[in-house]
């Protein structure tokens, strides 16, 4: 009795575990993470507008599980290690190409931006969520987002040598 | 018009395809005249092809099987609640109906009183009742600090689901749970938080469900009886649970 919401949000775990691991950059936090999003949106359904698209409903609802857990942590003194870097992309030797060597070099460039500028970078441009969408996700300003974005665009530029 | 005119979100707006055909106009009618402004527009379209074409290769990355399986159970525990909520046939308030488990099947005991405060006609058992000894079961009490509506955990002895978060009439945020044991047991409990920790309130034995019993609408009135009695409000929606919850921390 797998319906549309059930399908979509099935659909939406690749994209959920990119924006977790984005967030805590530890691939077994962002598991949890998925999880801990998965029940809170299937418990929150009926406040699913299907008219709206549904990645953005659940990357608010990862990222605020992802400030909950923040916030516990901190209060109970746990350092969150964030020196691991995302696990390789592509085992496959012969498909170890350019394309992912700059992926790890533009990877090592967002990971050295501020969080506020890497979050609205990955939300606009790894999961392709407008300006308005990412400023709902976030519950910041459209202007906020374009700031931030634009000032992680021009740094990111610089460590890319793109100019 | 010049390229100075033009900030910097405009034209990442522009690179974004993010700007009304008006915009959009400015911006190119700026870019045939003005070279520079060609070159701050390239840092834009530039690092989008880059996120881009990195975000095509992380798309690859396969999803983790446990992730996928995970979720799938979230999914089906979520089914069964919904279908069961659906065949429990009494008019009651809106405010549980979706969280109601089928459990509470046919013949309920009430095995738990508030200050003896009698609520159904149920025989009344006393609290070393060995099923009243679950809400004293090792790792409950964590459960219930930490997981959201919806969640379910194993614990000594069985597994946890919560149903639903509240406060009762003086604020004390309140939980309502089921424990499953392997002995088919599932216990309906209501437990509110103090300074002490968790008190159990309410604890209801139900036979596990078979497939053939629905609940009589008398024992599910028993419950709403008892959360009229302590001044139950709605559930909590889950920003409100969590915010709760991390207050117990």
């Amino acid at each position: 009795m797998t319906n549309s919401f059930e399908r979509d949000l099935i659909a939406a775990l690749p994209a959920l575990r990119r924006y977790a691991l984005s967030l805590c950059r530890k691939s077994d936090i962002a598991d949890d993470l998925v999880q801990t999003c998965v029940e809170r949106a299937l418990a929150a359904r009926v406040r699913y507008d299907p008219g709206e698209r549904l990645d953005p409903w659940l990357f608010r609802i990862l990222r605020n599980a992802w400030l909950d857990m923040t916030r516990r942590m901190v209060t109970r003194g746990t350092e969150i290690d964030v020196t691991e870097t995302p696990e390789a992309a592509i085992q496959d030797g012969a498909r170890v190409t350019e394309a992912v060597l700059f992926l790890h070099e533009t990877e090592r460039a967002m990971a050295a931006l501020p969080d506020d500028q890497r979050e609205v970078l990955h939300l606009v441009c790894f999961e392709e969520l407008s300006y308005a969408e990412t400023a709902e996700v976030l519950g910041i300003p459209k202007g906020t987002v374009m700031s931030r974005l634009a000032r992680a665009r021009i740094a990111l530029a610089e460590r890319l040598g793109i100019n | 018009m010049t390229g100075t005119d033009i900030d910097d979100e405009m034209l990442m707006a522009y690179a974004d395809g993010e700007l009304d055909e008006h915009d959009a106009a400015r911006v190119e009618a700026v870019l045939s005249d003005d070279p520079s402004i060609v070159t701050r527009l390239a840092v834009f379209s530039r690092t989008r092809e880059a996120l881009v074409s990195a975000a095509a290769v992380r798309r690859a990355d396969p999803l983790p099987g446990q992730v996928l399986s995970r979720a799938q159970v979230a999914i089906e525990t979520a089914a069964d609640l919904e279908s069961d909520a659906k065949v429990v046939p009494l008019a009651r308030p809106d405010r549980r109906l979706r969280f109601l488990p089928m459990s509470l099947a046919a013949s309920l005991a009430v095995v738990g009183f508030l200050g003896g405060y009698v609520l159904s006609p149920y025989a009344r058992v006393e609290p070393q009742d060995p099923r009243f000894a679950i809400l004293g079961t090792t790792g409950l009490s964590e459960e219930l600090d930490r997981l959201p509506a919806g969640g379910r955990a194993a614990i000594e002895g069985g597994e946890v689901a919560i149903i639903a978060s509240f406060r009762d009439a003086t604020g004390a945020l309140c939980r309502e749970f089921e424990v499953d044991s392997p002995d088919a047991t599932t216990v309906v409990s209501v437990a509110c938080r103090s300074q002490a920790g968790w008190d159990p309130k309410l604890a209801v034995v139900a036979p596990a469900d078979d497939g053939t019993q629905y609940a009589p609408a008398s024992s599910l009135e028993t419950l709403d009886a008892y959360l009229a009695a302590i001044g139950a409000s709605a559930p909590l929606p889950i920003e409100e649970e969590a915010a709760a919850l991390d207050d117990l921390l």
